[in-house]
């Protein structure tokens, strides 16, 4: 066979090759592909565990609930010992919505130009990412084993907001806050404190050029005040019956 | 020589993978005849080499004509309601068969040795 002709014999047989594969390709793929959009099985496995891990924290719930409930049956012919037991559900809410003062053992946080000048040399500076980074540090600290934060005495909760202004100007819960030595108190696991804090200490220096500086507080004498803004929800409506 | 459409195949199987090429199923009818007619071709081709008379023009177009005239009559016999792909079916179907059989025997009659001249060589 010469040597154009085994060329074309190949040629060929490559077409016919990939057209087979076409073919088998087209009949072969999932019909489902064809009639609606592309669904990603991963993205709906994530959606069934987040699903099934929301009806844990809702059985939890409910059997906590059911709980309190019998609680207060078993003592419903006494009065005094059913006030008792509201008050201590209100103490225990409060404590966790962070309304009330926490003093315990815990870490007591300065962020100040560094003590050593060498260290603030030749470091360009970015005031702006002041609010930035100590969002970063608080949510380090709770990450890190911290139950209770206050940033300049002011309570970190849900309802609580850390936002630069200008480049002197950050607010700390709506407040203005002394940006140049700012005190953090931080009620928790000190040792897991101190490992979180570590990792944000090079981001300080590097971009605030500021030393942060970390006291163990062990006589258990740290004391985080209460939120003390008003707590009001305008739109907000807590979930009922109904719209359960 | 057979080794060269089966290598040439493997190829395109593998560019077909490769560039994941699809085809809408409406249009999977018209490429699954055009495969039969290119199947029937290559055959066809594989036959003519055994047979010594193979020519690459005859070859090369009666790939292409065929494929596309196949594929052209399945469309046409949609559009008039009438199943003309079957007779593309029949006639390329009996024509593989055809040379399936012939490549067969050639392929056979090559492979045993002639009987005459073992006997005689043997003997001297």
């Amino acid at each position: 066979m010469k040597v154009n002709h085994r060329v074309t014999m190949f040629f060929v047989s490559v077409l016919l090759g990939a057209m087979l594969t076409v073919q088998f390709t087209a009949l072969n793929r999932p019909k489902a592909e064809d009639v609606e959009p592309y669904v990603d099985n991963l993205q709906l496995t994530a959606e069934l565990s987040q699903e099934r891990e929301r009806n844990r924290y809702f059985e939890s719930d409910l059997k906590r609930l059911e709980n309190q409930i019998r609680m207060f049956e078993s003592k419903s012919d006494n009065h005094a010992a059913i006030a008792k037991a509201i008050e201590d559900e209100l103490a225990k809410t409060k404590r966790l919505a962070g309304t009330t003062d926490m003093v315990s053992n815990g870490l007591l946080i300065t962020i100040e130009p560094p003590s050593n000048a060498s260290l603030a040399v030749g470091t360009a500076t970015y005031p702006m990412l002041l609010g930035e980074l100590l969002y970063q540090l608080c949510q380090t600290l709770n990450s890190n084993g911290a139950q209770a934060v206050a940033v300049e005495n002011h309570r970190l909760t849900s309802l609580s907001s850390i936002r630069t202004i200008s480049e002197v100007i950050t607010n700390v819960n709506r407040t203005a806050i002394n940006t140049q030595t700012i005190t953090i108190k931080a009620i928790g696991n000190i040792e897991q404190m101190k490992i979180g804090l570590n990792t944000m200490k090079p981001t300080f220096i590097e971009y605030l050029g500021k030393e942060i500086k970390a006291q163990e507080v062990t006589n258990g004498a740290l004391k985080v005040p209460a939120y003390d803004k008003p707590v009001d929800f305008t739109y907000a409506k807590p979930e009922g019956d109904k719209n359960l | 020589m057979i080794w060269i459409p089966v290598v040439g195949l493997f190829l395109g199987v593998l560019i077909g993978f490769t560039f994941d090429l699809t085809v809408s199923l409406q249009y999977s009818s018209y490429l699954s005849i055009a495969i039969l007619a290119a199947l029937d071709t290559v055959f066809g081709g594989i036959r003519a080499s055994l047979e010594r008379h193979f020519d690459s023009g005859v070859f090369i177009s009666g790939f292409f004509f065929n494929t596309l005239l196949a594929a052209l009559l399945a469309f046409i016999g949609v559009q008039l309601g009438v199943d003309l792909y079957l007779a593309a079916v029949f006639a390329f179907g009996v024509r593989l068969f055809n040379n399936i059989a012939s490549i067969r025997r050639l392929v056979v009659s090559r492979t045993r040795p002639p009987s005459g001249g073992q006997a005689v060589g043997r003997h001297e």
